[in-house]
């Protein structure tokens, strides 16, 4: 059974308003399976983060279905709704989304704390995220007190210290230098070969989209083409390359 | 760690975010406390139960103030909720409950509330008692107050604000029920859309403010309820309705137009600061119209009250020319009474006067008094010396001045034959043609003939007199032979005393009271025995002390409130501005220059709504000032008004200086 389905997901906005109405998805079909490492990519208002915002169940869609772990996300109303997020989603945002009045440490546990699991439970689970992504020795900092790169591995620990099914990344690396990037990208490489974690990584950055096992391309709202990663990073990167140009989205921003 | 550990840490860790929303709550509890405890008190309870038009004036305050407290702690709770949409998505996101979330939210707000609410309470018990020091001074009811904490106020207080914290806590509540979670998400990455406005609406403002400015030059002021209300409440509803607009679509019509001339527009500072109230100019909007007419609302206020007690103090002559007046006194009651001002020691006396008037009776073919308004009447009246009045001018210091109760142009040498006309009338519509024409006296059933050389309504003996009747001057030689002729009952004679403080008297005038008899022993037809400024005073302020008081302590309310909201919003605005000062920073622009952009930018939003509410309460004065009668009008409303927008612009120069300095602090940050 995929770990994500999305079937015929429709999304319009506008027209509750009464101003106009455009139609930012229009029918997207795909599937990922337990354990894949999926990059979603296309150029700007191809739908890629409204496609991500009705999986993470922030945003609604207008039509067709998405279930996760087997379960309708668009018919759970609250509180299994909030049940649910806790154990089956992890997010990582470009804007890490941290709360400045908790340090590392709290960020990270706050899902778990949210769960009412034991003290003893949530110090292991911290300190066994923290180490794998490297920032152990900075958990008592508060999130103004470190870099960009450590934030972002903060919000990445939070998003998978409660082992969730699915972990939704949206431009991860927007905000970090490549040093700090590649990082992370290899971070959330080894949780998925490692830990058999699935992510799936929005991005329009090729570079990013390189960690990646396989590549989903939307233009305009429709799903345009998949690749796969068959040999190593460096030729998947060309090949996502040779499909954004197709695209004819602009690309001369990569080089 | 449970949500309500989670609220309670949150108020610990952001104690700074949170300091703002609580002094600014406190504020409001305490202006709230500090009017119940006054109108609590049992000393003002005639006020509040009386039917005189001080019970409406207290009640519609009670209301104002109500009206203010509600509108400030749900504005103030609405920007506190705004600035932790944000944390409430990345709750939800973690999986919290909304219900839990909701819960959290209320929690944390209801425990500022009961901080507030406390603190506001137990300030304004402390600083009631101080106001209402002030209260009674004004009011000059002299007797010792007992200051006890008023317990109805204080229930009320914590009633009033208990209701209106669980309201703004639901309020916070419902949040997360409220908006998507993507709306929540971006909150902060949302700015405020582009001005969009009208140039109709534009136009339309000044259209509307002129026209309400026009209607209240015009009214008639003389006109008494309906007829009054309703130029009032179309002037009301067109200059608030030309305010919102104006700011809404004039102000930022002039800002794009000033934005098109690059030559202006493209200057370091200019860019920041004019591309900055350009894009929060919407959501500024109606905080600016609410500004610039709390703005109005003090100023006329304070200034209305300010020159009213002005005026109050200078109609005092008016009633009780001299300190001190009684009837009748010989040689050796007055230094009985020097020497009981003396061992009083309160006040010294500076001059005493002790001098003579003889009842007449007068006939002038035109002439009447106010009250039978039948010329050619006879009418009772007094001749006196020209010597006595000119010594009574000289004792109570009358200025120069022509038609007026207070003054006199009395400065000549009479002839015989010639008198200087006194008229007891308030008004000059009997006296202002006498001049030139012949005044009829008769006495001792012996008729006289006086030209009147000149006229005035110099009230030389007040209310001792309280027919208010008319008084000829005339020379000495032609006096002192109706002396000679006057039987003892048509003589009074009056003692006057001046001191160096009459205002301070009070325990003098008792004393001379004691000692002075309440009933003349003569049976003349005059008015009272005995006259003291210092009752006049007491009785006047005793009446009007009140409005003075209401007028200017709302007056005070409103200007607190217009200042602090306006601080307020500039520090959640500083907060949310924080990273594109960043920016700038990265960009090259050094301290001064930000500062200087920083000043300006908030120059303009403080410049802005005290320019149009000075102007409002510019127009409102003006029309305040016909209102009122002619002795007021002497008091200078404007001069009055001047004072007052000088203290208020130096207070609101502090509001701006102190949001200058904040906004500085919050965008410059941490020095790294």
């Amino acid at each position: 059974m995929p770990v994500l389905k999305v079937s015929d997901v429709k999304k319009v906005y506008g027209s509750t308003q009464g101003g106009s109405v455009s139609t930012a998805l229009n029918g997207v079909s795909f599937e990922i399976e337990q354990g894949e490492f999926v990059g979603i990519m296309g150029p700007s208002g191809a739908g890629k983060s409204t496609l991500l915002n009705v999986i993470a169940t922030i945003d609604t869609v207008t039509a067709g279905e998405i279930s996760i772990g087997g379960q309708d996300i668009c018919r759970i109303k609250e509180p299994e709704l909030s049940d649910f997020r806790r154990s089956k989603l992890g997010f990582i945002f470009q804007d890490y989304n941290l709360l400045d009045t908790l340090t590392l440490k709290e960020n990270i546990a706050l899902p778990l704390i949210l769960s009412k699991k034991s003290l003893k439970e949530i110090e292991a689970a911290v300190k066994n995220v923290s180490a794998e992504l490297g920032i152990g020795d900075i958990l008592g900092k508060y999130p103004y007190e470190v870099s960009g790169g450590q934030r972002q591995r903060a919000s990445a620990a939070r998003a998978i210290v409660n082992s969730p099914e699915l972990i939704l990344a949206d431009e991860p690396t927007g905000a970090l230098d490549s040093k700090s990037s590649k990082d992370l990208l290899q971070c959330m490489q080894r949780l998925n070969e490692k830990n058999q974690a699935t992510i799936m990584l929005v991005t329009h950055d090729a570079f990013a989209a390189s960690f990646c096992k396989r590549i989903i391309f939307i233009k305009d709202g429709v799903l345009f083409m998949e690749i796969f990663n068959t040999g190593t990073r460096k030729e998947f990167f060309d090949k996502i390359l040779k499909v954004l140009s197709s695209l004819g989205g602009d690309n001369s921003e990569l080089f | 760690m449970n949500f309500f550990s989670l609220a309670l840490n949150n108020i610990k860790k952001k104690f700074g975010t949170y300091l703002i929303y609580l002094i600014s709550t406190t504020f409001a509890v305490t202006i709230f406390s500090i009017f119940c405890s006054i109108y609590f008190n049992p000393q003002f309870s005639s006020y509040r139960f009386g039917a005189g038009k001080i019970t409406v004036l207290f009640s519609a305050a009670a209301i104002a103030i109500i009206g203010f407290s509600s509108i400030f702690v749900m504005y103030s709770n609405n920007i506190f909720v705004k600035t932790r949409k944000k944390e409430i998505a990345i709750y939800s996101l973690m999986g919290m409950k909304k219900s839990q979330i909701g819960r959290m939210m209320f929690y944390e707000n209801i425990m500022m509330g009961l901080i507030a609410t406390a603190c506001g309470a137990i300030l304004g018990v402390v600083f009631s008692r101080f106001f209402a020091m002030i209260l009674l001074k004004l009011m000059a009811d002299g007797t010792a107050v007992t200051f006890s904490i008023q317990w109805e106020a204080v229930i009320t207080t914590v009633m009033v604000f208990l209701i209106l914290f669980t309201i703004s806590s639901l309020n916070a509540y419902r949040t997360i029920y409220r908006y998507k979670l993507i709306e929540l998400l971006s909150a902060e990455k949302e700015g405020e859309k582009t001005p969009k406005y009208s140039v109709v609406g534009g136009m339309l403002s000044i259209v509307l403010i002129i026209m309400g400015y026009i209607t209240a030059m015009v009214m008639n002021v003389n006109e008494g309820g309906i007829k009054l209300m309703i130029p009032a409440l179309m002037i009301l509803v067109c200059i608030i309705l030309g305010t919102f607009l104006l700011f809404k679509n004039f102000i930022p019509m002039v800002m794009v137009a000033l934005k098109k001339k690059q030559g202006f527009y493209y200057k370091t500072e200019n860019i920041i600061s004019i591309s900055q109230i350009v894009y929060r100019i919407k959501a500024n909007s109606r905080m600016l119209c609410m500004i610039a007419i709390t703005c109005a609302v003090a100023v006329t206020m304070m200034s209305a009250t300010f020159s009213m007690y002005k005026a109050l103090e200078s109609t005092v002559p008016y009633y009780s020319p001299f300190s001190y007046m009684c009837k009748n006194i010989d040689d050796e009651k007055l230094n009985e009474m020097l020497e009981v001002v003396k061992q009083t020691g309160e006040v010294n006396v500076t001059s005493t006067n002790q001098f003579k008037i003889i009842k007449v009776q007068l006939q002038n073919s035109t002439y009447s008094t106010e009250t039978d308004n039948n010329p050619g009447m006879i009418v009772d009246g007094y001749i006196i010396s020209q010597s006595t009045y000119q010594s009574i001018i000289r004792d109570t210091n009358v200025e120069t001045g022509t038609f007026n109760n207070l003054k006199t142009d009395f400065n000549m040498d009479l002839k015989d034959g010639e008198g200087y006309f006194l008229d007891g009338n308030v008004k000059k519509d009997y006296c202002k043609n006498l001049t030139g024409s012949v005044m009829n006296l008769q006495f001792d059933n012996a008729c006289a003939g006086f030209d009147i050389v000149g006229v005035s309504l110099h009230k030389y003996i007040g209310f001792m007199d309280s027919y208010l009747r008319p008084t000829i001057v005339i020379n000495d030689a032609t006096y002192s032979q109706y002396l000679e002729q006057a039987a003892p009952d048509d003589v009074v004679s009056f003692t006057g005393m001046m001191f160096d403080n009459p205002a301070g008297s009070e325990n003098t005038v008792a004393a001379l009271n004691r000692i002075v008899p309440e009933n003349p022993v003569s049976n003349s037809v005059m008015g009272i025995a005995n006259l003291s400024y210092i009752s006049v005073y007491k009785s006047i302020f005793s009446m009007y002390g009140a409005y003075v008081f209401i007028g200017l302590f709302i007056g005070i309310l409103f200007l607190l409130a217009s200042g602090s909201i306006i601080y307020y919003k500039q520090i959640i605005e500083a907060h949310e501005e924080v990273n594109r000062y960043e920016l700038l920073k990265k960009l090259g622009m050094n301290k001064a220059e930000i500062k200087r952009s920083i000043s300006k930018q908030l120059g303009i939003v403080f410049g802005l709504s005290l320019t149009v509410g000075l102007l409002h309460s510019t127009f409102a004065l003006l029309t305040y000032n016909r209102m009122m009668d002619l002795g007021a009008k002497e008091q200078h409303t404007m001069l009055n008004a001047g004072i007052i927008v000088g203290i208020y612009i130096l207070i609101y120069c502090c509001f701006y200086l102190l949001s200058v300095n904040s906004y500085m602090r919050i965008a410059w940050g941490r020095e790294k």
